[in-house]
C-alpha cells in the first residue's frame, strides 16, 4: 500500500476538512466584520463573497486535475522547476502557520475572556496540543475521520441560533441596501477571510478518493461555510440593532446569552467550550500541512519532527507573549490580505503559467 | 513512526527458546535399556510418569509403555492398549496396523516428539529391539463440565460457554457454523509450554489480509507459554498504550459463531475459556447477543440506553466538578442554592470530594468481584454504608456527590462487555482530573482527546471507530441502532469481508406484502 491509497479520503472528509477551517477561521467575527462596513445589509455580502470564491476554487481544480499522484507541491516542480515550487511552499507554510496561530489564538483569547479568567492561556494551549498532536502526527487519514465526526457531533450548533431569532425583528433587515450598492460592495475583501482555506484542497486533492467530483467538494464546502455564516449573520443582525452590532465586541457569542432554558442558565458558556471543538478544524490541518510543507522543502522523511517543532515554537511564544484582542484583529486584518493573495490570486497566476507552459511545449514539440 | 517501533519493541518479547536445552541426540535406540535409561534421564523427578512394563506377545520381546499419570485417560489406556497388546497374535513393527483399538496412532522416532506427546497426554509404547516408539492418543485431563457462562450472562441466548478445552471449544462453535469453509489455522506458541492457538474464520468470506496480519503477529510471538486469552490479547493488540481494548473476548459460542459468520476471526486458545474476536471496533462492545433476539425496537431503546449510559459514565462526575467549581453560573438559582446547601457542611473542595467517592466505588467493586458470596454480601451492607445516607450525615459528602456516584456506578455497569467498563471507568478519573483544572473548557478538550484517540486506534490494521471514522451509513443498522434482521443484507463494511451479501430476501419484504 503506498503512502497515497493509506491516506485516501472520502469525499464528505474532504468537503468537510475544507468547510472546517472556512467555519472556524472567522465564524464569530464575520458577522461583525460586515456589519461595520455594509451594516445589516451585510448578508448580502456573504453572498457575493461565496460567488467571487466560487472562481479561484474552480481554478484550484483545475490545477490538481493535472496532478493525480502528489500534491500541488510535487506538480510545480514537475512542470515549473524547483525554484518556484520552493517559493510556492514556503509562501504556503508560512499562510498556512498564520491561519493556525491564529485560531489558537483566537480559542485562547475567547476562553480567557469568556471561561477562564484566572488560568494561565499558556497552560491550556498545552492542553490543546493534546487532541493536536494525536491527530496531526498521522496525517491526512485522520485529519478527514476527525473533521467528519467533529462535524457529525457539532453541527446542531449553529442550529441553536435559531432559537434568538424569534425575539429578532426582520424590519432591521430592509430596506435592502439602503445605503446603496457601495458598501455592500467594499465590504467584500474582508468577507473573503471567511471563505480562505480552501487552497488546502491543493494538498487533499490527491488523497482523494473520486477525484472527479473534487471540484464539487469545494464548491459543497464554500456553500456549507456560506450557509453556516449567513444564518448567524442574519440572526445576529434581527437581534441587534444596527448601532448595536457594531459596538458588541462578540456579538456572535452574546446572542446567545438570550437562550434560557429551565435547567441550565448562561447557556454561552457551554456553547463557547463546545466551539473549541470546531475550532480545533482549523489549526490541526493547517499546522499539519504546515508541517508538511516544510518537510517538502527539505526532503526530509516524516513530517513529525516539524510538527513538534512547531508545537514548541508557538508553545514557546505562547509563553513569551500573547496578543491582545485588538492585537489579534490588526493580525487578522493582515492575515485577510495575504489570504486574498494567497488563495485567490496565486491560485489563478499559477493556473495561468502552467496553461502557457503547456501552450509553449507543445509548440516545442513537432507536430 | 516511532509510535510503531515502540509497540513492535513491546511486543517482542526476548527469549526463553534460548534458555530451554536441546537434547544431545533426538533419535531412539534400538534397546529397550538405553531408552529407558534416557528416558529417566530426561524425566527426572516426575512421579507422575508411570512406566509399565510387560512382555508382547507376538514380538516375544520386551515393551515398556509410559503415560503421564493426569492427563491420560486410565481405562482406554487398560482397556484399549495394554489389554489387545496382551491377548494380539499380531506383530507390532513399522508396516502392520498397530493392534491397539484406538483412533489415534503416532509412529514417533524422536524424543522432542515423544516429550511433546506425552506432556500432551498421549502413551508412548516402546519396543525392544525397535528405534521407533507408538504415540497414542490416549489424552484425558480433568475436564470442566459445560456451564452458563459467567461473566456475559444472556436472557434469551444458548446457555452453553466455553470451556478449558480448546478442541471442545472448536466444536461448540462448529455446531453453530458447519460448513466446510469454516477453516481452522492451527499455531503453536510457547517455549515452555507448548499453547495451541487455533484461528477460525470463513475462507470464502473473511479478508485474507487481515489474518496475514494476525498469523503474522502470532508468529512473532516468543514467549515461555500463553496462559489466557487476555494475555494473548495484550501480546497482539495493535496499541499497548491504549486504555480501550481493541479485541473482544468472549465465552459465548454464539456470540463467536455470529462474529465469525460476519467476516472476523476467532482465535481459540487451548485452556483458555474465553476466546479472541478481531478485528474489533468501537461499538461491538456495545452490542450483545440478546439484542438479536429481542424484538428490534426494544433493541435499539437498549442501544440508546447504553450509549447514553457510555457518556455518563465518563461525563458526569467531570460535569458536577466543572460546574460546582468553575461554572456555578450555569445552573439555575433554585437549583444552584439546593446543591450550596447540601455542600455547606463539606469540607472538601468537590474534585477531592469526587475522586474520593470514585475511588470508594472502585475499591467496592473491586472487593465483590473476588470474594466467595457468603462474604460477598457483608461488602454490600458496608458499601451501602459508605455511599449513602451515613456519609452525609457524618458530614462528609454532599447528597449530590452520592447521586452522581451511584448513577455513574449504574451507567458503568450497564456496558455489555466487561473490558469496556472497566476502560470507561479509567477514562473517567482522567476526565475528573481536566475538569477540576479547566472546568468545561478541560471536559470538551478532553473529549476531542478521546474522539482523536479513539479514532486513531486500530485493530488487526483496521480501523477501530468505524462506522464512525470513517463512517459508513451502511453500517448504522446495527451501531445506535437495531434495524429489523431482514433489512441487514450485508455484511458489515468493517469487517472487510470478501462476500458483502449476507442474506437474500429474507422474510418481510415486499415480494411477500404482495400475498
Amino acid at each position: 500500500m503506498n503512502q497515497l491509497e493509506k491516506h485516501s479520503l472520502s469525499f464528505l472528509q474532504f468537503v468537510f476538512i475544507i468547510a472546517g477551517i472556512q467555519i472556524s477561521i472567522a465564524v464569530l467575527s464575520t458577522p461583525r466584520e460586515v456589519s461595520l462596513i455594509a451594516g445589516t445589509d451585510g448578508w448580502i455580502t456573504i453572498i457575493i463573497g461565496w460567488l467571487i470564491t466560487s472562481i479561484p476554487s474552480f481554478v484550484v481544480f483545475k490545477i490538481m486535475q493535472r496532478s493525480s499522484e502528489g500534491t500541488i507541491l510535487d506538480l510545480l516542480r514537475k512542470k515549473l522547476g524547483r525554484w518556484i515550487a520552493i517559493l510556492f511552499t514556503l509562501i504556503m507554510a508560512v499562510y498556512l502557520g498564520a491561519m493556525a496561530y491564529i485560531g489558537l489564538l483566537r480559542t485562547l483569547l475567547i476562553i480567557r475572556v469568556w471561561l477562564l479568567q484566572n488560568t494561565s492561556p499558556f497552560v491550556v494551549l498545552l492542553l490543546l496540543f493534546i487532541p493536536t498532536y494525536i491527530v496531526a502526527r498521522e496525517g491526512p487519514k485522520l485529519l478527514g475521520r476527525y473533521a467528519e465526526v467533529i462535524f457529525y457531533f457539532l453541527f446542531w450548533l449553529p442550529l441553536v441560533y435559531l432559537l434568538p431569532m424569534k425575539q429578532g425583528r426582520w424590519l432591521n433587515l430592509i430596506p435592502i441596501a439602503k445605503e446603496g450598492w457601495g458598501p455592500i460592495l467594499s465590504a467584500v475583501p474582508g468577507v473573503l477571510f471567511a471563505y480562505t482555506g480552501f487552497s488546502v484542497a491543493f494538498f487533499l486533492y490527491p488523497h482523494l478518493t473520486n477525484k472527479q467530483y473534487a471540484g464539487v467538494g469545494i464548491l459543497l464546502a464554500n456553500t456549507i461555510t456560506m450557509a453556516t455564516n449567513l444564518l448567524i449573520a442574519i440572526v445576529c443582525f434581527m437581534y441587534f440593532s444596527p448601532n448595536e452590532m457594531v459596538e458588541i465586541n462578540q456579538p456572535v457569542i452574546t446572542v446567545l446569552k438570550t437562550i434560557q432554558f429551565k435547567f441550565v442558565e448562561r447557556i454561552e458558556v457551554i456553547f463557547i467550550s463546545l466551539y473549541i471543538g470546531i475550532y480545533s478544524l482549523v489549526w490541526i490541518p493547517c499546522l499539519y500541512y504546515m508541517a508538511y510543507c516544510l518537510n517538502w522543502v527539505r526532503n526530509g522523511s516524516g513530517e513529525r519532527k516539524y510538527l513538534i517543532g512547531l508545537l514548541i515554537l508557538i508553545g514557546i511564544g505562547t509563553y513569551i507573549f500573547i496578543p491582545t484582542f485588538n492585537q489579534s484583529d490588526w493580525l487578522e486584518h493582515h492575515l485577510t490580505n495575504f489570504g486574498i493573495v494567497v488563495e485567490y490570486i496565486l491560485p489563478i497566476a499559477i493556473w495561468i503559467c502552467l496553461v502557457i507552459n503547456e501552450r509553449m511545449r507543445q509548440e516545442g514539440q513537432p507536430g | 513512526m516511532y509510535g510503531k517501533s515502540l509497540t513492535r519493541g513491546f511486543r517482542k518479547y526476548r527469549g526463553p527458546k534460548a534458555r530451554i536445552q536441546p537434547a544431545d541426540s533426538d533419535s531412539l535406540e534400538a534397546n529397550l535399556r538405553l531408552n529407558q535409561e534416557r528416558l529417566k534421564q530426561i524425566f527426572s523427578n516426575t512421579p507422575d510418569l508411570i512406566h509399565r512394563h510387560f512382555i508382547l506377545k507376538a514380538n516375544q520381546c520386551q515393551a515398556l509403555l509410559v503415560y503421564l499419570e493426569g492427563l491420560s485417560d486410565k481405562n482406554a489406556i487398560n482397556r484399549d492398549i495394554l489389554h489387545p497388546l496382551k491377548q494380539s497374535a499380531a506383530e507390532i513393527n513399522e508396516e502392520n496396523d498397530f493392534p491397539a483399538t484406538i483412533g489415534e496412532i503416532h509412529r514417533v522416532s524422536g524424543w522432542q516428539q515423544i516429550e511433546r506427546l506425552l506432556f500432551a497426554g498421549y502413551s508412548i509404547l516402546f519396543v525392544d529391539g525397535q528405534s521407533l516408539a507408538y504415540g497414542c492418543g490416549t489424552q484425558g485431563w480433568p475436564q470442566r463440565a459445560i456451564e452458563d457462562p459467567q461473566l456475559e450472562t444472556s436472557l434469551k441466548g444458548a446457555h452453553q460457554g466455553f470451556v478449558e478445552t480448546g478442541s471442545a471449544n472448536i466444536a461448540l462453535i462448529r455446531r453453530y457454523i458447519q460448513n466446510r469453509e469454516l477453516k481452522i489455522k492451527e499455531f503453536t506458541v510457547g517455549a515452555r509450554s507448548q499453547t495451541r492457538l487455533s484461528i477460525l474464520y470463513l475462507s470464502d468470506v473473511a479478508n485474507a489480509h487481515t489474518l496475514g496480519v494476525l498469523e503474522d503477529r502470532i508468529r512473532k510471538l516468543d514467549v515461555d507459554a500463553v496462559i489466557n486469552t487476555g494475555e494473548l490479547a495484550e501480546l497482539i493488540e495493535d496499541s499497548p498504550f491504549s486504555p480501550f481494548p481493541q479485541l473482544i473476548l468472549t465465552e459465548r459460542p454464539d456470540a463467536a459463531s455470529s462474529q465469525i459468520l460476519q467476516g472476523k476471526f476467532v482465535v481459540v486458545v487451548d485452556r483458555s475459556p474465553s476466546v479472541l474476536v478481531g478485528p474489533a471496533n468501537f461499538i461491538s462492545f456495545f452490542q450483545s447477543v440478546d439484542d438479536y433476539s429481542t424484538r428490534w425496537t426494544i433493541a435499539t431503546f437498549i442501544r440508546f440506553l447504553r450509549l447514553l449510559a457510555f457518556f455518563a459514565a465518563i461525563l458526569l462526575p467531570a460535569i458536577y466538578i466543572a460546574v460546582v467549581s468553575f461554572h456555578f453560573e450555569v445552573i439555575p438559582m433554585k437549583l444552584l442554592s439546593t446543591i450550596g446547601q447540601s455542600r455547606a457542611k463539606v469540607p472538601f473542595p468537590p474534585y477531592m470530594e469526587a475522586v474520593f467517592m470514585e475511588l470508594t466505588l472502585e475499591m467496592l467493586r473491586e472487593a465483590g468481584v473476588r470474594l466467595p458470596a457468603p462474604v460477598g454480601q457483608t461488602v454490600g451492607i458496608v458499601g451501602g454504608i459508605v455511599i449513602g445516607q451515613a456519609i452525609v450525615q457524618a458530614g462528609l459528602i454532599s447528597n449530590i456527590m452520592v447521586v452522581v456516584v451511584a448513577f455513574t456506578a449504574i451507567s458503568s455497569f450497564i456496558l455489555p462487555n466487561y473490558d469496556m467498563g472497566a476502560a470507561v471507568r479509567l477514562v473517567r478519573f482522567a476526565m475528573m482530573l481536566f475538569a477540576s483544572l479547566f472546568g468545561f473548557v478541560g471536559i470538551v478538550i478532553g473529549l476531542l482527546t478521546l474522539i482523536a484517540h479513539l479514532l486513531s486506534l486500530q485493530s488487526l490494521g483496521v480501523p477501530y471507530s468505524t462506522p464512525f471514522g470513517p463512517v459508513r451509513f451502511s453500517d448504522w443498522k446495527d451501531t445506535m441502532v437495531r434495524l429489523p434482521l431482514w433489512l441487514m443484507k450485508n455484511r458489515p463494511t468493517s469487517s472487510n469481508a470478501q462476500q458483502d451479501k449476507r442474506q437474500g430476501d429474507t422474510g418481510h419484504q415486499e415480494g411477500d406484502k404482495s400475498k
